[in-house]
């Protein structure tokens, strides 16, 4: 999933678009979890069996009583055709839409993308990838009752056209209809949007080229049903019409928002969401140190809170020292996202100097300044640990020397920005100035305006040679890490809109990401791991650094404490009142 | 006094304008495109073509602020066909962002930092100024020599020690105090009052010392006056020459002190508002600014000037009210 | 009104010292000071700028600062020993048994409260009325010093009156109880001559009216001469001469005294050259100079050798056959009356 930003530098409200993760949950029967990042299964897609509801109990689980969320920002976008930041998605998909596919957590921390409205993964009709058919399952319906009919999913992804919305993922759009001359349903055009049919209760996809993951691309929020007569446009994002669990009952904006039980959800028809609190309340406004001492102090009346925002660096040594004083309302993992020095290979084209940058990378004294093992994990691969098909090698283990007679005594001299945010990254730059020194490499370090960082070091005729970068997947696939950061796919000529920012394209690499994106899901996912160790190896386009990890702590009332792998966050599918007398209401 | 205060309001107005309109060059005719801006990194140029729209970025600047002015006052339509959005006044824009009218955001904060502010302002004062006046009255006693290291103590405490402090005390430690967050008083005035009750008792002891030193001080100058011997050689009681006499001598000064202590609130609440997790004007401009949500900081840059022009004016008033010699001129 | 002069003075004072405790050291005022005033008359006290009247003044009121302040010595106002007094007794004798009328009538008022109020106010503390009779009695003295319109002027502040109106309304306010000792402390310094002298007389019609005694503090032996039946020349806080208007203004004993009446521009006219201030500056109370204190700045000091002036300090001795008039001078009698004959010429010249 698209660039984050660092978590221990930027704050506000991109701190938010950070809390994503994924990894295991060691789920001790209490519910609360440690997670490896690690998804165990290749066998990632699941089967009709596996799409029928209810889902597994949670052990321990209460129904009843209300979760209290405390946060600094609201969920801008929650309409599905916007929303693309892992909390606001969490919600959104979690508690008040549901898609065309979804991903269950297991319960061991591994996950499986199953049929959530429709009654299997999809179909690939002709075996080509090229048409896919979901059908809806029976006796879908709204908050008001009324029921889900595919048209209602079309028409969700047609309005997900329209340049207005575009802030949600744009990937079946695209493969849709590349052109994208379709702006969606609204002045009089299409209520369907084009490469789509809707037949009865039957959903059929045709694209140009082989798209084998579209099981994946439609488990992505704008697949939720939307009737046209509920379509509010833009307003559609305070109050999405519920088709989920729960449904807004009130709302104030960048303040508070409750949510109750939407009577009409079915659980028998979902094989992903359990639905135990019988309410939900959010209040925004907390900036995040507050937010986790106020969580760590779990004073009377704050029991049930929880959050998305993990716990503050600054009390994260209290929390971690102490983990067994937590039990129960803990939970940790490694996320999705890694960090990379983005090499610019349009500068440094000498293979011997990208070498030792990574041979010379001092990696333990950047994840010690970001915060220590529990803000990060050292990370050799451009993959993370939760992308089914990672392969874990280490091709430049930390060798100065080695970096040194690569370098052959040549005085190199590389230019470093980073964004000019804090007095962290300024701290930061100095530490590589002062490491990559001792292998005989001089940085020159500048500091770019932090508004801007991603549209500066995203465009081509940047002047610098080494600079940072985050990545996640968008899904459990390598196809959404390596063509957008080390394709060609991330080499769009426009500063912002490109994810490419080592610059780097090879033919040989090129070719066999065409062959991998043509192949069955299954049989692609390793390939992905490959060609990472391969690129890394030949090539070292760039210098990986980290996976991001991260603590979360509820009150101590609140139980079924997961990681999703998928979006890396808390799980609220999952999450239920231990005692739903206490703090009820 | 008509003449006066009509004069006045004249110059309120032509403050005003002058404010906004140099807030909206500033930020509309900087360099950066305020819609790449505000439309985010990850922003496609066509929402960026509908956030220019809305904003009505490619007309003269001169018609956007009299479009702009227009609105607060009379309201208007923000951007066009099936997208077209009806602002009613006083409309201050819409915030792309929050998905909202701007006013209505204002109109929700405003009410927040009034009462964390006003709150605060009217304990702050009560206190501060009582404490000055007795420790003046009891002056070289124990008392004095108290509040003078009270002050002295409570000038060194900044508010992002003050807040967290009280929050760890009397919230998570003794838990003896409701987190802090705000009902409206005419919802449930006891709710309002346990919410508020930590960001005031934090900006009032960290406005304490001011007000206090400044309260004792002017007392004690003004207990050195001629008229105030005067009085005692009348042979009035000392605690009426006191209370009478010297009070209502400093009456004008403290309350001027007072009045613009209300705007260094506001400023204090920016502080607090963040610590207790209040979702008041403060929060909402320095998120705006962080997120350079561009009309959300001109309302709120509008809305601060049109309180501190109007503070000022309340307290010319009020100075007219006290002090007889303002009164004719 | 008031009783008739009974023959015992209405003021006694004897041997009063206010002394201040400052940083630097002590600050001797006011070092041993006596005098006496009966009803019905005047007394005026002059000196220059420093040299205690005002402290003297503000001490039989009980107005000095009182911080680390020792009075000592006995003031007998009306038969009660204001020094020894306890402050409520004191304090309720103010306004009513001895009240005071300031220099500065601008910052002598309150600015915040109307004329009417301030001496409706002065009144009341001493008459149980209401506060319309009060103020009737303010309109009745506000017209009895010669203010006009004062029906209308009652209701009026500070900053509505002039200078010379303003001291009007002070007096007023100081004479609404009848006061049996009024004290002046350079009422008129700050007006014009013209108001100066319409103050004067008022204050003179006044007393014949309620038979009060009154000390009247001023720079100005014009002043003295219109308005005071004795004088008292204070010096460094004591004081070195005293006697009948008469006898310190047309006889003067005192070298300091000369040098007083030398320094005044004469009232008949074109004496300007002859003017000759008082070299040197008034002594620091705080290192008062030995022997006489007067000795830097004496013309006729007898300096060295068994020269007394810097070496012992002059009492206050009668002058001969001058009953009342006494000097506080080492030059001996016949001396001082020789020199006291030519300034008396010059300045009369
Ligand atoms: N509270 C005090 N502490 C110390 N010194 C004082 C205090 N009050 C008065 N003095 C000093 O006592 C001396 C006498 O002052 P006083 O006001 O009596 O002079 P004055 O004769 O009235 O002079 P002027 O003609 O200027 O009014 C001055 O030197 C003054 O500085
Ligand atoms: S005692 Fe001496 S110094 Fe003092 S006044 Fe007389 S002659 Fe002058
Ligand atoms: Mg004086």
């Amino acid at each position: 999933m698209r660039k984050h930003a660092r978590v221990a530098v930027l704050g506000g409200l991109v701190l938010s678009l950070a809390l994503t993760a994924c990894s295991t949950n060691s789920g001790d029967g209490s519910g609360e979890g440690t997670n490896e990042g690690t998804q165990g299964s290749l066998d990632i897609i699941g089967t009709a069996e596996d799409a029928k509801g209810p889902a597994a109990p949670v052990e321990g689980a209460q129904t009843g009583g209300t979760l209290k969320y405390i946060g600094l920002t609201d969920f801008t976008h929650l309409d599905p055709a916007r929303t693309y930041v892992g909390s606001f998605m969490m919600i959104q998909s979690g508690l008040l839409g549901r898609t065309l596919t979804g991903y269950k957590e297991v319960g061991d921390g591994s996950i499986q993308l199953v049929g959530d409205l429709a009654t299997d993964s999809g179909k690939d009709v002709a075996g080509d990838c090229k048409t896919w058919e979901f059908t809806l399952k029976d006796g879908l319906k709204y908050e008001d009752g009324t029921v889900i009919t595919a048209q209602d999913v079309a028409y969700g992804i047609a309005r997900s056209f329209s340049p207005e919305l575009a802030d949600g993922a744009q990937f079946l759009q695209n493969w849709l209809q590349e052109s994208r001359e379709y702006k969606g349903p609204y002045d009089g055009a299409e209520k369907v949007p084009p490469g789509v049919k809707v037949d009865g209760n039957k959903l059929t996809f045709s694209f140009d080229t082989a798209r084998c993951e579209v099981p994946f691309a439609v488990a992505m929020p704008n697949t939720t049903p939307v009737p046209e007569a509920k379509d509010t446009k833009t307003d559609y994002d305070n109050k999405p019409f519920s088709s989920g669990p729960y449904k807004i009952e009130s709302r104030t904006l960048g303040e508070s928002m409750t949510l109750v039980r939407n009577e009409h959800w079915a659980a028998d028809s979902d094989p992903i969401r359990h639905a135990y609190p019988d309410k939900w309340t959010f209040e925004f406004g907390t900036e995040p140190k507050d937010n986790s001492v106020r969580l760590d102090a779990n004073a009377s009346g704050d029991e049930n809170l929880w959050s998305f925002t993990g716990v503050h660096p600054d009390i994260l040594g209290n929390v971690t020292g102490n983990m067994d004083k937590y039990k129960g309302r803990l939970v940790h993992g490694e996320q999705k996202y890694n960090g990379y020095l983005a090499i610019n290979n349009l500068r440094v084209k000498d293979l011997a100097v990208r070498q030792a940058l990574n041979y010379a990378v001092p990696r333990d004294r950047w994840i010690q300044l970001n915060g220590g093992e529990f803000a990060g994990k050292p990370n050799t691969s451009f993959m993370t640990k939760s992308v089914p098909g990672y392969k874990e090698f280490n091709v430049y283990p930390t060798d100065i020397e080695k970096a040194k007679g690569l370098l052959g005594g040549k005085a190199t001299k590389l230019r470093y920005a980073y964004s000019n945010d804090g007095e962290l990254s300024g701290q930061i730059a100095d530490m590589f100035k002062e490491e990559y020194a001792k292998a005989g490499i001089e940085l020159e370090t500048i500091a770019i305006s932090p508004d801007d960082y991603y549209g500066q070091i995203g465009d081509p005729t940047n002047k610098y040679d080494l600079y940072w970068a985050g990545w996640g997947a968008d899904w459990p696939s390598g196809s959404t890490v390596i063509p957008p950061c080390l394709g060609e796919d991330g080499l769009v000529l426009d500063a912002n809109t490109g994810t490419n920012y080592s610059f780097f394209t090879e033919k040989t690499i090129e070719d066999e990401i065409d062959r991998l994106s043509g192949l069955p899901i299954t049989e692609a996912l390793p390939g992905w791991g490959e060609l990472d160790e391969k690129i890394l190896t030949e090539f070292a386009p760039y210098v990986p650094l980290d996976s991001s990890y991260n603590v979360w702590i509820t009150g101590s009332n609140v139980g079924g404490q997961y990681l999703q792998q998928n979006l890396s966050t808390v799980d609220v599918t999952k999450l239920f009142v231990r005692d739903p007398a206490l703090n009820a209401g | 006094m008509l003449r006066f205060v009509v004069r006045r309001l004249l110059l309120i107005v032509l403050t005003l304008t002058v404010v906004s309109f140099g807030t909206f060059m500033l930020f509309f005719a900087a360099p950066s495109d305020p819609a790449r801006i505000l439309c985010g990194t990850r922003c496609q140029p066509a929402q960026i073509e509908a956030v220019r729209d809305g904003l009505g970025l490619d007309r003269p600047i001169m018609t956007q602020y009299v479009e702009y002015m227009g609105g607060i006052f009379a309201g208007r339509t923000l951007g066009e066909g099936d997208w077209a959005k009806d602002c009613s006044a006083p409309c201050f824009g819409y915030s792309y962002t929050q998905n909202q009218e701007v006013s209505e955001i204002v109109a929700r904060a405003l009410p927040v930092s009034a009462s964390v502010a006003i709150g605060a302002w009217i304990i702050q004062t009560l206190i501060s100024v009582s404490s000055g006046v007795i420790a003046a009255r009891k002056r070289g006693t124990a008392v004095d020599r108290g509040t003078i290291a009270a002050t002295l103590i409570g000038g060194a405490l900044p508010i992002y020690f003050v807040g967290p402090m009280l929050l760890l005390i009397f919230r998570y430690q003794l838990e003896i105090l409701p987190q802090p967050s705000y009902t409206p008083l005419l919802d449930d005035p006891l709710a309002f009052a346990g919410g508020m009750i930590m960001p005031w008792a934090t900006l009032a002891i960290v406005g304490f010392a001011f007000d206090a030193r400044l309260s004792r001080s002017q007392m004690l100058e003004t207990l050195d006056e001629d008229f105030i011997r005067t009085s005692r050689a009348k042979g009035l009681k000392d605690r009426v020459v006191f209370w009478r006499h010297a009070l209502r001598a400093s009456a004008t000064p403290l309350a001027t002190s007072a009045g613009l202590g209300l705007g260094g609130l506001l400023g204090g609440a920016v502080v607090t508002e963040s610590i207790f997790g209040l979702n008041g004007l403060g929060k909402l401009s320095l998120d705006a600014i962080t997120a350079r949500n561009l009309p959300i900081v001109m309302a709120t840059v509008l809305i601060a000037a049109t309180f501190v022009v109007f503070g000022t004016f309340i307290v010319d008033m009020l100075y007219a009210a006290i002090d007889p010699r303002v009164r004719l001129s | 009104m008031s009783t008739v002069t009974t023959g015992t003075p209405y003021l006694e004072v004897e041997d009063l010292k206010v002394h201040f405790k400052t940083e630097d050291g002590i600050v001797k005022a006011v070092d041993g000071v006596s005098f006496s005033v009966e009803r019905g008359k005047t007394l005026g006290i002059v000196g220059e700028s420093g040299s205690g009247k005002s402290v003297t003044s503000l001490t039989l009121l009980g107005l000095h600062n009182m911080r680390a302040t020792t009075v000592t010595g006995r003031a007998s106002v009306g038969g009660t020993d204001v020094v020894a007094a306890p402050h409520s007794t004191v304090q309720k004798m103010r306004g009513k048994d001895m009240a005071m009328i300031f220099q500065d009538p601008l910052t002598a008022l309150h600015p915040y409260y109307s004329i009417g109020r301030q001496i409706v106010e002065a009144y009341r503390i001493h008459h149980k009325v209401s506060k319309e009779v009060a103020l009737k009695r303010a309109v009745e003295m506000l017209d009895r010093v010669g203010i006009p319109e004062p029906q209308r002027r009652v209701k009026q502040y500070p900053h509505e009156f002039s200078g010379g109106m303003r001291q009007r309304a002070m007096i007023a306010m100081a004479l609404v109880n009848d006061p049996d000792l009024i004290i002046a402390d350079e009422p008129t310094t700050a007006l014009d001559v013209t108001v100066q002298a319409q103050i004067l007389d008022l204050l003179g019609d006044l007393q014949k009216e309620f038979n009060s005694a009154i000390i009247m503090i001023t720079h100005d032996l014009g002043v003295i001469t219109q308005i005071a039946d004795d004088v008292l020349v204070m010096y460094g806080g004591r004081a070195v001469e005293k006697g009948t208007v008469e006898q310190v203004l047309r006889k003067p004993h005192h070298p300091y005294t000369w040098g007083l009446l030398n320094s005044v521009p004469s009232l008949h006219g074109d004496a300007s050259e002859d003017l000759k201030p008082i070299p040197g500056n008034p002594p620091s109370l705080l290192n008062v100079p030995s022997g006489c204190a007067f000795h830097p700045r004496c013309a006729h000091a007898m300096l060295g050798g068994d020269g007394p002036c810097a070496k012992i300090r002059p009492e206050l001795e009668v002058v001969q056959g001058l009953k009342n008039h006494t000097v506080a001078c080492h030059l001996s009698e016949a001396v001082r009356a020789t020199i006291s004959d030519e300034v008396i010429e010059k300045v009369d010249a």
